[in-house]
């Protein structure tokens, strides 16, 4: 088994079962394996563990802070701020924290060092064990706009002696490039619908413009094929085919891992990770 | 002017399948597609486009290479790794801060703005739709979404229409943000699974944070009807009332290939959505 590999499970879609696929990949090996959430505004791959909290840290940015009785109300900082985040308000500059990017260009260009850069809480990043998956969680703080700094943090967790599986955020945006980032491979789950074929397609063209690999699994398969003419024509490889089954609804629904359940699933999930990691080398 | 904003937490609920029905069963209302990274909405509305202009917003940075002396002081200064180590720059990681170039003691380092996507106005049989479609990779998309609500609002104005439905994005971040801000009603698609649960939860915080009336739609309720009955409970708690529930149907797949909105198709759960549209109705939040 490749100990260094970094997996991300995507979609571009939501809902068409990453984080059912990364939960049940990191069950079914058995053996050291990390989990790293990323999906950070909706986390859910931990609800299907019984997990033994490790560590609970709050995850911060720097945004800045002016000390009025240095600051000469030059108003440099709001010029340079591209994002609108300082603004001159009756002759002082007044921030708004939710467009600073944290860029750190305020306090650089002050010419008088009024500018001090302060953490400001972006959310919480969570370790945890289950058995021999180690997983992280990011947790975005509510009212938090900018999931891709919370993302960098939890990535920054990864360990480089096991498998690392990322269950990645939804959408094609900055986070999802974010997560995307640095990984080995990424495995998108494509839903044969029409929407699930647009958004893979989304998907595809970011990890293009990225240059990451990416092969796809095909999840509720039943009825349309629409996924795999997809694949086909653009030469992606497909690793597997779920069919709609009510037994996996209520698996997910009740966060209980598919391949310990339903003893049938055990080897389609072996048999996807065997087959993702082989096309790696 | 009203705008409801369909959202949901959770990825893959139906928002989409739910917004489009509510779209053509109200047959009054001017469409906002703000899923703009995952577009669906015009899959099944196949619309007719009347116009199309690129959506820039912020800024990226671009090395002049001749003219650089690879002192080095971007890479030092820059924050987001855009730099990289022969000093061109990334687009991507990029963030359009422009402190490389206010270092540069060469001018080295220009600011261009960022053409992020495409934003569209179009006629649907169910009405008037914008839409736009952020550019893969791209920052930006709260803004994008703003955009797009703008101009719903005039294209409604100036139609003398005084209703706007929004498709929004999952997740409680930028976008989420951008399309809650200002809205008069929110209606949440969820799912009765332990996830769904979890994502209300966090989903009803925020829009509690911003004090908009919210109603909630359980979508594949029958999968787990003791699931469906706590969705419906947790909401009651943060103040979101039950509308509706509709049931698992996989006629509506079939019916989104024939690109028909579940409303519009001979399929059990047509019945529900259109239970979900009356609800909605007599509570005000359509007209």
């Amino acid at each position: 088994m490749m100990k260094n590999i970094i997996l991300g499970v995507g979609s571009g879609k939501g809902g068409t079962g990453k984080t059912a696929v990364a939960v049940n990949l990191a069950s079914v090996l058995r053996s050291q394996i990390q989990l790293l959430d990323c999906d950070v505004e909706e986390p859910n791959a931990g609800l299907f563990f019984n997990l033994e909290e490790t560590s609970r840290d709050t995850v911060s940015r720097q945004i800045p802070a002016v000390d009025p009785d240095i600051c000469t109300s030059c108003g440099l900082c709001c010029r340079f701020c591209r994002f609108g985040a300082l603004v001159m308000l009756s002759g002082s500059p007044r921030l708004y924290a939710d467009l600073c990017h944290s860029c750190g260009g305020c306090t650089a260009v002050c010419p008088v060092q009024a500018i001090q850069e302060v953490p400001h809480e972006v959310g919480m990043c969570i370790s945890a064990s289950a058995g021999v998956i180690e997983m992280v969680t990011g947790e975005l703080r509510i009212g938090e706009r900018s999931a891709v700094p919370l993302i960098a943090e939890v990535k920054k967790h990864r360990k480089t002696d096991m498998p690392v599986i990322i269950d990645m955020p939804p959408g094609t945006s900055c986070s999802f490039a974010e997560a995307a980032s640095g990984c080995n491979h990424v495995l998108l789950v494509g839903e044969a619908s029409p929407f699930g074929l647009h958004d893979l397609a989304c998907a595809v063209d970011a990890l293009d413009i990225m240059g990451i690999e990416y092969s796809v699994m095909v999840n509720r398969s039943t009825g349309s094929d629409i996924i795999d003419r997809f694949c086909s024509e653009k030469g992606i490889q497909i690793h597997a085919h779920l069919k709609e089954d009510i037994r996996i609804s209520r698996c997910i629904a009740e966060g209980k891992i598919i391949t310990e359940e339903i003893k049938e699933y055990r080897g389609i999930f072996m048999h996807l990770w065997e087959s993702v990691t082989r096309s790696l080398s | 002017m009203k705008e409801l904003a369909v959202v949901s937490g959770k990825g893959g609920t139906g928002k989409t399948s739910v917004t489009a029905s509510l779209a053509v069963l109200s047959n009054h209302a001017v469409i906002a597609d703000c899923d703009v990274d995952t577009p669906n909405m015009h899959l099944v509305l196949n619309p007719d486009k009347l116009e199309e202009k690129s959506f820039t917003a912020g800024y990226t940075a671009e090395t002049d290479l001749q003219v650089c002396i690879s002192c080095g002081e971007c890479l030092q200064h820059c924050r987001f790794h855009a730099v990289r180590s022969n000093y061109s720059i990334d687009p991507i990681l990029c963030e359009g801060c422009g402190l490389c170039a206010w270092v540069c003691p060469v001018h080295a380092i220009t600011m261009h703005p960022k053409r992020c996507g495409t934003i569209m106005v179009s006629e649907t049989r169910a009405g008037r739709m914008v839409h736009a479609h952020l550019l893969p990779a791209s920052e930006n998309s709260g803004k994008l979404v703003t955009d797009v609500r703008r101009r719903a609002c005039r294209e409604a104005e100036d139609a003398g229409i005084s209703m706007v439905i929004i498709d929004g994005t999952p997740g409680i971040g930028c976008p989420v943000n951008a399309t809650l801000t200002g809205c008069d009603h929110v209606l949440v698609v969820s799912e009765p699974t332990i996830s769904g649960i979890h994502d209300l939860v966090r989903l009803g915080a925020l829009i509690s944070h911003f004090s908009i009336p919210a109603y909630l739609c359980v979508n594949r309720w029958d999968i787990h009807p003791e699931f469906t009955d706590k969705l419906e409970e947790q909401a009651l708690r943060l103040s979101i009332q039950p509308a509706g529930r509709i049931r698992f149907d996989q006629g509506i797949t079939q019916a989104h290939i024939a690109m028909s909105t579940i409303a519009e198709s001979d399929i059990p759960a047509a019945e529900d959505v259109k239970a979900l549209y009356s609800c909605l109705l007599s509570y005000g939040v359509l007209s």
